[in-house]
């Protein structure tokens, strides 16, 4: 997926010695970037740990009587918490759904945002004017408190959840993926390819989209940490889609931290260096991406 | 001469958008609260007819007849589950509150991130600028949620430094405060560092240099007006940011103010003290919106009127 920039060069292929892509110097920085590296590894470990460990830990939902506020031992990793379940099986569950409403919520404020910012910038100036003032007025909206009364009447389910945090996310990529547009269609290989008589759709679809997939990936990579966050952020309000979500452990943690400070501890650690390595990386990839970048 | 005719038709058109997208603001949320099913009058046991004229008289209204109170009469009607209050006076008390809490949390994070993002980019390459980003980086990852609950776990229950909650007096303020603004420091910070170490490299700062000016007032007069106009353009985000930041500060520090209430008001269904509040929300952001854009105009001459 990284080395799409180097589509760019798509045409010259009969060309004798096109050089290494932009894609793959890229890979070639990154890889030589210790954070990058570092964090990687780490999500690779976190995301293995949360849809693997499950199948080894214990049931997240079971009570243990006896058990109840258990200090973090070898039976209980990370303790149990007041009804005596196994925090670790918690934490690994609510995990489950944090980095799956991160990924498909950026999903899908990416498909919407660059499909509009596609559309917007190719066009004639009067629908990119309109299609922008569109998106000046959506910004200026208090959207946290409109997704909090959205959530609230209309359930606390998943798709209400991706409805309204797609909804706000997409609006940022728009800006992004137009601006690309913009100058991207002055080129010489999208006018040959509309000499050719290549239809508009066929060349934002062929040609534009393989083009800003660069940009639009650093500006995802950096877009699911904040999902995350605002699903954690509604949960801890107390809007969570589960019972056991990374947002409502650390609200329940909190309610306890005075007796069982790992309640609020390893939810909110874990949380907090999930969202760490995510920057990281997006830091490392825009760095990589972007050849103006003076970083490095 | 920056008043002229071009200026002041833009702030013109700006401010009839922004009504407009007041409107819409509250035909959205008017829509989603209405959208529920049920009515607040609506029980077991039906009270008379009568009385439930009269309940509809003081607290029922329709879409047009609730735009028609704010935009011209400014009347945010009764809240439902405040007795006897307005939704106006409710607001009136929160709002100072809120509005407290923001600004203490913007002040500090601007003069913090300023001088954490001078002092990383003085010390280019060495060890105390690595230190001083990747306390960024966490200031950035850590959810304010997250950190005000620590905050509270370590300094009022474990070290007993401060009280744990409540919002009367200099040492209840403290904790709150840092919760909401560590975030917008670690930001400010990074912003300030780039447009630092990008200025600093310039001609004028060289000049300034060769001509022995003293380093602090080439520091506070030329470095800093020039490098501030980033931090500037991230402040209207940022006061955006910090104002649904506060909705759970608010929360974990049980402080009176509007976030406080808004989550409460959405819990209770009550319907127009939660309007209420999101319409003064966004009154005051798009007011901030448009103040931002004419003080960039200021601070920067450049930034001429298209």
């Amino acid at each position: 997926m990284i080395d799409t920039p180097g589509k760019a060069s798509h045409g010259r292929s009969s060309s004798p010695s096109p050089g290494p892509s932009p894609g793959f110097l890229a890979l070639g920085k990154l890889v030589k970037d210790k954070r990058a590296v570092g964090s990687s590894l780490l999500l690779l470990l976190l995301a293995l740990a949360v849809f693997l460990g499950p199948l080894f830990s214990a049931d997240a939902e079971k009570q243990l009587l006896d058990s109840q506020l258990v200090a973090p031992s070898a039976a209980h990793w990370m303790g149990t918490d007041h009804l005596g379940r196994d925090l670790l099986a918690r934490v690994l569950k609510g995990g489950q759904l944090s980095l799956a409403i991160g990924l498909i919520g950026t999903l899908i404020s990416v498909v919407i945002g660059t499909l509009y910012g596609c559309i917007s910038g190719f066009f004639n100036e009067k629908l990119d004017l309109a299609m922008m003032r569109v998106v000046d007025i959506l910004y200026s909206l208090p959207y946290m408190f409109l997704v909090i009364i959205l959530i609230f009447q209309f359930g606390k389910n998943l798709y209400v959840l991706f409805a309204a945090l797609g909804l706000v996310q997409w609006l940022t990529v728009a800006r992004i993926v137009r601006g690309q547009v913009l100058a991207l269609k002055r080129e010489e290989f999208i006018l040959a390819a509309r000499t050719l008589g290549v239809g508009s759709f066929r060349i934002i679809l062929r040609h534009v989209i393989p083009n800003v997939m660069g940009v639009v990936i650093v500006y995802a990579t950096l877009t699911v940490p904040s999902v995350i966050l605002q699903e954690a952020f509604l949960s801890f309000l107390g809007l969570a889609v589960s019972n056991c979500t990374w947002g409502v452990l650390i609200a329940d943690g909190k309610d306890y931290m005075d007796s069982a400070w790992w309640l609020l501890l390893f939810p909110g650690g874990i949380l907090t260096l999930c969202l760490l390595c995510m920057n990281f990386l997006g830091d490392s990839l825009r760095d990589a991406l972007d050849p103006t970048s003076r970083l490095n | 001469m920056r008043f002229n005719p071009a200026f002041l038709r833009r702030i013109g058109v700006r401010v009839v958008l922004n009504v407009l997208t007041l409107v819409l603001i509250i035909s959205i949320s008017f829509a989603i609260m209405k959208s529920a099913p049920g009515k607040p009058f609506e029980t077991e046991r039906s009270p008379s007819p009568q009385v439930l004229e009269e309940l509809h008289r003081k607290y029922d209204f329709t879409y047009l007849e609730y735009l028609e109170g704010i935009l011209f009469h400014f009347d945010f009607r009764y809240s439902y589950s405040h007795r006897n209050s307005t939704v106006l006076e409710i607001i009136s008390e929160a709002l100072p509150v809120s509005m407290e809490l923001g600004l203490y949390a913007l002040v500090l994070a601007i003069a913090a991130g300023l001088l954490w993002g001078l002092l990383s980019a003085l010390y280019r390459g060495r060890w105390f600028e690595g230190f001083i980003m990747a306390l960024a980086m966490i200031g950035i990852a850590i959810p304010n949620f997250v950190l005000g609950s620590l905050l509270q776990l370590i300094f009022s229950l474990k070290l007993h430094a401060t009280p744990v909650a409540g919002w009367s007096g200099f040492d209840r303020k403290i904790l709150p405060v840092i919760a909401l603004s560590l975030t917008y420091i670690a930001y400010i910070t990074r912003i300030g560092r780039g447009s630092f170490l990008e200025n600093l490299n310039k001609d004028y700062i060289r000049t300034a240099r060769a001509k022995g000016l003293p380093e602090p007032r080439i520091l506070w007069k030329h470095l800093l007006r020039n490098s501030i106009l980033p931090v500037i353009n991230y402040l209207a985000p940022a006061t955006a940011s910090i104002l649904t930041g506060a909705i759970v500060v608010e929360k974990i520090f049980n402080i009176p103010g509007m976030g406080r209430y808004f989550i409460e008001s959405v819990f209770q269904r009550d319907f127009p003290l939660a309007l209420g509040v999101i319409i003064v929300y966004s009154l005051f952001l798009l007011f901030l919106n448009l103040l931002a854009d004419i003080i960039l105009t200021f601070v920067d001459p450049r930034i001429r009127l298209q």
